[in-house]
């Protein structure tokens, strides 16, 4: 990351990752609660993309368009950007950038959604299987945080999506390059078999990464914590 | 989260379907549960990224149907998604 700020529109905050060579802008924050519904929070997180790329001046901002009700929305009038919306309940991350395709995924990082074995088996690789089965509790689900964000922010920047016909890739085939376990957690301990990890606890409670695809299609990824 | 069910004991039908996926969807928990009926749109029903692949999970763990996620993309609502589930368990 080379920068982040707090605060520009009501308690979000505003960073800008490099990846490779691009600059990848990306606000986040919680929609203010009289957003209740999913399209409440979709909304809200339209206009923060809108003013994210006007204050940072990303692009010329002409709104978004799709080319169906299952693709993901592209700028208007701006061929070489491309925008990424994630949303979690009230939780919002939005990017931006310029000169290459752009995903954003951000989940609550000790989701019970993670103790779903039918889950675990479509998502991960053999090896990111094993791993998963070294932790336990709140370590567990914060490893599998991490590898979903990463793999979902990827298959956003391909444009496809779970409900998007394309060429989504099968999870439990995609390689990437994540950190090992014991980089999630800030105690110097490795998380390991037996009880939760004691540090997972005091961990930040949003696990997200951006994806970028480089000029032969393959991901960079970065990380990020709320 | 509850794991999925063993394979129903009975021949299934688009109504008996319907209600394992009424059921499997109010044990994931992201919207009331009165909200998810047979009629109410797929958009409505909380089943981002994370749970449709979830669902497709369970659907492969309880029936032995193995069911991309676009799938679920070509219907609108629930009901649509329990007739087509239940034509493909009739002729796997």
């Amino acid at each position: 990351m080379i920068e982040a700020a707090t605060d520009p529109e009501g308690g979000t905050r505003d960073g800008c990752a490099l990846i490779g060579s691009v600059e990848v802008f990306w606000r986040f924050g919680h929609a203010p609660s009289p957003s209740t519904t999913r399209a409440d929070v979709s909304r809200t997180a339209h206009r923060w993309l809108a003013r994210l790329v006007a204050d940072r001046d990303v692009f010329a901002w002409r709104g978004l368009e799709r080319s169906g009700p299952w693709s993901k929305p592209q700028p208007v009038g701006a061929p070489d950007a491309d925008v990424s919306i994630s949303h979690t309940g009230p939780v919002i991350l939005v990017a931006a950038c310029r000169g290459a395709r752009v995903g954003a995924d951000i989940e609550p990082a000790t989701s019970t959604a993670f103790d779903s074995a039918s889950l675990t088996r479509r998502m991960c690789t053999p090896h990111e299987e094993e791993v998963a089965a070294t932790l336990q509790g709140d370590a567990r689900r914060r490893y599998l945080a991490t590898v979903w964000t990463a793999k979902e922010a990827v298959v956003k920047a391909q444009g496809a999506g779970p409900g998007r016909p394309g060429p989504r890739r099968d999870f439990r085939t995609m390689v990437l390059d994540l950190p090992d376990p014991t980089a999630l957690f800030s105690a110097a301990a490795a998380p390991a078999a037996g009880p939760a990890h004691p540090a997972a606890a005091a961990e930040p409670p949003f696990e997200a990464h951006l994806a970028i695809l480089d000029e032969n299609a393959q991901p960079l990824l970065h990380r990020l914590t709320f | 989260m509850s794991q999925a069910s063993s394979s129903p004991q009975t021949e299934s039908t688009p109504q008996s379907t319907g209600d394992w996926l009424i059921e499997r969807i109010r044990l994931y928990n992201q919207v009331d549960a009165e909200e998810v009926t047979l009629d109410a749109p797929l958009t409505e029903l909380g089943l981002d990224s994370i749970y449709v692949m979830t669902l497709c999970g369970d659907i492969e763990d309880t029936y032995g149907l193995s069911i991309d996620p676009t799938f679920f993309a070509e219907f609108e609502t629930l009901g649509q998604v329990a007739t087509a589930l239940d034509e493909r368990i009739a002729s796997a």
